[in-house]
């Protein structure tokens, strides 16, 4: 297993940056999940594909601090901050565009299902945990916000 | 030696100075001070400008003033 996480260059990685790595890969294979069972039992049905999200709360167990070894510092917890931030500006970006769009989806005295409300929280749980993930691996590998400025 | 390939107005020793006390591995000094070894590898790469404090206990670690450590350029940039 270690020469697999060396191969990976997963031994180089922060943790904050495998946990990233982690959650995107959980998120692409979640889509895939749903992408796949579409054909099979339509759309409706394929959102059982979005219960693979729940992977990620495996996260703080798989990525837990290792004892005498430092676990965020604090570029890390800019990094953290930083992407978080980015990630919930793209939200609300979504979360507007949908919000002024949906009169001319639905019309003005139209219906919304409860099923749509409750895949577009799953949907908007994607958004922010991805943008999060891309944001923090972005940072790692080009640069972050510096503790000095 | 190997080069340091930082850019911009902060310049840092940090890699010579590893090497000069005693060739200190990268996560030794990260034990040392507190960080991990992978914000090591951004200090001396120049993609990361610590904190104050963490300059001052990266200073301490090597027993040196603070600018022997850090060197800031920025005056070409002044109006």
């Amino acid at each position: 297993m270690s020469s697999v996480s060396k191969h990976l260059g997963l031994n180089a990685m922060a943790p904050a940056q495998r946990q990233a790595w982690f959650n995107l890969v959980i998120i692409l294979v979640s889509l895939f999940a749903i992408l796949a069972l579409a054909p099979a039992l339509g759309f409706r049905r394929a959102q059982g594909g979005l219960g693979i999200l729940g992977f990620i709360g495996l996260g703080p167990f798989l990525f837990r601090r290792k004892p005498g070894r430092v676990f965020m510092d604090e570029r890390d917890v800019l990094i953290q901050f930083r992407a978080w931030a980015v990630a919930y500006s793209v939200f609300w970006i979504f979360f507007i565009g949908v919000c002024v769009s949906a009169p001319f989806t639905f019309g003005s005295s139209g219906v919304v299902s409860v099923e749509l409300i409750q895949m577009s929280v799953w949907y908007a749980f994607m958004i922010v945990w991805g943008v999060s993930a891309l944001a923090t691996l972005a940072q790692y590998r080009w640069g972050a916000p510096h503790a000095a400025e | 030696m190997p080069p340091n390939k930082q850019s911009g107005p902060l310049t840092n020793q940090i890699r010579r100075m590893r090497f000069e006390h005693g060739e200190m591995t990268q996560q030794d000094l990260a034990d040392r001070i507190g960080v991990t070894r992978q914000t090591i590898i951004a200090l001396e790469s120049g993609k990361y400008a610590p904190s104050l404090l963490l300059a001052f206990k990266l200073a301490r670690a090597f027993g040196v003033a603070i600018d022997r450590l850090f060197q800031y350029d920025g005056e070409a940039n002044h109006d």
